[in-house]
């Protein structure tokens, strides 16, 4: 048993983390982001202002979860302690959890869903098309299909961007609003870490320098045509890549992991 | 009991699609090697679009199809590489979805495809579908998200009916040795 790092804020890393090869751990952080972005967009269920985008919002939430199934079974897999995507799913504790704060952020209303989409969408087609060249064969393969499949999630996004933004004041006010929310905590997906600046080393993770270059050249140049802006606000550490989480994250979990713990070892 | 490979390959080939009865899952492309030795059959498959809840059941109804044709012990096995494309679905297999009502999946854009996210004017589709009642190609998308992960949402300007489309997929880069940029 490791005993486990003591980060900057005094309180422990995530536990156990540091035994994962780097790998493992870099597919974990992108499953976790996958895993958790598909349970908060899975609340908008029965929810959206109109059947089409609750059937987009719930097809791109089966999207990401597709996704974390495949990036946690290679974390899995690449770890080599037995543990399948089940097991990470549902029986890791809070503190165990290594996905961004962004992606764990409340839904907040339409506007809000609507601004963190754009971000997160953007992100991972620029993630998913620099990985196809990973010198991890399944990672390559994974991400070569996932690129494609968020390529659609960066054009709904936009394209309601736009409508709220040019729609009606309220409309504007709204999508502003949610870009002042979400904007800063994308810069946790860019910061330059130990672990992911080893795997650019080793050709198997993108430069995250290279990924912020291209998210920011496609989402300034957009907001502005919309007139909508950016706040200056910017995150430059990794709480939630150190198992550190908001408030919200707790009874999320609680929610999504109370069923297969109520049952062990239970199937259909 | 005795299998061979061909006779395994026809029988997992065989096994319909879930969601699309009309389509056995090899003229989808999903179906990548089948070996059997004595009664032991495994099968390689490639799943296709990453959220798809039908791969089990594909799973399944192969296992069970391979047992009913003699296989004692049945392994299955996903490669991700390469990855799964429209571009894999068969000309006939085109033919029975426009027969069924569902417009085959758009041609892809040849080559390498560098996902453009400055220019989402450059869609995915290199030409919209035509309508698979009237044939016509007055045709407009009312979602890219339809009833399952494989379909999109269109409706025809000409007859005014609506249709499902299968989303196109294009085959992507060949997985990389160079390491990532």
């Amino acid at each position: 048993m490791i005993a486990p790092l003591v980060n900057q804020y005094g309180g422990t890393a995530a536990p156990g983390q540091q035994a994962l090869p780097a790998l493992a751990q870099y597919l974990l952080r992108l499953g976790d982001d996958a895993l958790i972005l598909g349970q908060r967009l899975s609340e908008w269920y029965a929810l959206a202002p109109r059947l089409e985008d609750d059937i987009a919002l719930l097809n791109i939430a089966l999207d990401y979860v597709g996704h974390a199934r495949v990036l946690l079974t290679l974390a899995g897999e690449s770890e080599g302690a037995g543990r399948d995507e089940d097991d990470l799913a549902f029986l890791r504790v809070q503190e165990e959890f290594v996905n961004s704060q962004l992606a764990e952020l409340p839904n907040g209303d339409f506007g809000q869903t609507i601004a963190r989409l754009a971000l997160v969408s953007v992100w991972h087609v620029a993630l998913y098309d620099a990985c196809q060249e990973s010198a991890d064969p399944d990672l390559a393969a994974f991400a070569a299909k996932a690129a494609v499949e968020c390529r659609f999630h960066v054009e709904y996004a936009f394209s309601w961007l736009e409508r709220l933004a040019h729609g009606t004041e309220e409309s504007a006010q709204h999508v502003q609003a949610g870009i002042d929310v979400v904007w800063p905590f994308a810069g946790e997906l860019f910061v330059p870490d130990a672990l992911v600046d080893g795997l650019r080393d080793s050709g198997h993770a993108p430069d995250p320098r290279a990924l912020e270059q291209r998210w920011r050249s496609v989402l300034e140049p957009r907001l502005a045509l919309l007139g909508l802006t950016a706040p200056h606000t910017w995150m430059r550490t990794t709480p939630g890549r150190d198992g550190l989480h908001l408030e919200p994250f707790t009874p999320m979990l609680a929610e999504m992991q109370h069923l297969h713990r109520a049952y062990p070892g239970a199937s259909w | 009991m005795v299998i061979t490979s061909t006779r395994a390959r026809e029988l997992a080939e065989a096994v319909p699609d879930p969601e699309l009865p009309i389509l056995g899952i090899g003229e989808l492309g999903i179906v990548r090697d089948v070996e059997a030795d004595d009664d032991r059959v495994t099968v390689v498959i490639t799943p296709t679009y990453t959220g798809c809840p039908a791969m089990e059941t594909i799973e399944h109804d192969i296992t069970v199809a391979l047992h009913n044709g003699g296989a004692t012990h049945v392994r299955i096995q996903r490669r991700l590489s390469p990855p799964w494309s429209t571009d894999w679905i068969t000309a006939d297999a085109r033919e029975k979805l426009r027969r069924f009502g569902i417009a085959p999946p758009s041609p892809t854009p040849p080559g390498p495809v560098l996902i453009s996210l400055a220019d989402l004017s450059m869609s995915l589709h290199s030409s919209g579908p035509e309508c698979p009642h009237c044939g016509s190609s007055r045709t407009e998308q009312v979602s890219a998200f339809g009833s399952t992960a494989c379909k999109e949402h269109w409706r025809c300007q000409a007859c005014r009916e609506p249709f499902d489309a299968i989303k196109p997929l294009p085959a992507g880069r060949p997985a990389g040795v160079a390491g990532c940029r």
